[in-house]
């Protein structure tokens, strides 16, 4: 593609845009730490269209960025560790793995969530902390699920 | 590309919920046992405050603060929520802790917030 790099910052903006959205609208999730990870639609077109490489640097431009505009330094760490883990595990699943893009959407929530639960018991020095998960495990599904689906349908319009 | 489950999705859907539910039952079963007695206060991985229930009266508000923000924690009938914080996001606010282990992580403010409870040592000791 000519106009690849136009294409992929339009990419890290517009996740940019649904990673600050979905902190600033209250997710009605019955659950302490229950966020969609809108953002991840993003990170999972460019990569079925660019590729791994091009997916990592849009999720890591976003997650910078994006916690720069909302957040801060802390949210940073745990949005760039839970985007990488989450984008490097579809890359990988994307090759070789018979799931389909909504089972990777799934998958990637998963490891999003583990990687930030892993972060904060080593930040704040907790174990106990270890007790989200299995909750977080239940939103990952209908949530990954979600991100799956909707860039499965913007996929298809792409072709 | 076909948006549609597959045999593989539906195993891993199926896995993960029976994965998720066996630990909340352990941790229900294991973790969370007895009556929360006291509520104690960390802040970037150390104990900041700690209170115990019977000296506080049946409703109380904790105003926390820190280098990096405030928490604001409400104490009734030995139940403990959050119900305001100084960070964007505010996903631990309203959610409800009252069983011993159970914690409440605000990531922002490096906060958590765990119940402790009388364990079975203590009361054969006392």
């Amino acid at each position: 593609m000519k106009n690849k790099n136009v294409v992929l910052g339009f990419m890290v903006a517009v996740a940019i845009v649904l990673q600050v959205l979905e902190s600033s609208i209250p997710v009605p999730l019955p659950i302490p730490g229950g966020k969609i990870g809108l953002a991840n639609i993003v990170a999972l077109i460019v990569l079925t269209k660019f590729g791994g490489k091009e997916a990592v640097v849009v999720t890591l431009l976003r997650a910078i960025l994006g916690s720069l505009l909302h957040g801060g330094f802390i949210t940073m760490i745990y949005s760039v560790t839970g985007g990488l883990f989450s984008t490097v595990t579809a890359i990988w699943l994307l090759k070789r793995s018979k799931y389909t893009i909504i089972g990777i959407g799934i998958i990637s929530a998963l490891m999003h969530n583990l990687a930030q639960v892993i972060v904060a018991i080593i930040l704040m020095n907790n174990i106990y902390i270890v007790t989200y998960y299995p909750v977080l495990m239940l939103v990952s599904l209908p949530c990954g699920a979600l991100t799956g689906y909707v860039s499965g349908l913007v996929l298809n319009k792409l072709k | 590309m076909a948006l549609r489950v597959n045999k593989h999705d539906i195993i891993l859907i199926v896995f993960t919920v029976i994965i998720a539910v066996l630990f909340m039952i352990l941790f229900n079963l294991y973790l969370y046992k007895g009556v929360a007695t006291g509520v104690e206060i960390h802040y970037d991985g150390k104990l900041l405050e700690s209170y115990s229930f019977d000296k506080l009266p049946k409703e109380k508000t904790l105003e926390i603060n820190t280098d990096i923000g405030y928490n604001i924690i409400n104490i009734y009938n030995n139940k403990v929520s959050v119900t305001n914080s100084s960070c964007n996001d505010k996903v631990c606010n309203g959610h409800e802790i009252s069983k011993p282990n159970q914690v409440i992580v605000c990531l922002p403010n490096k906060f958590v917030i765990k119940l402790v409870g009388a364990s079975e040592v203590d009361s054969i000791s006392y």
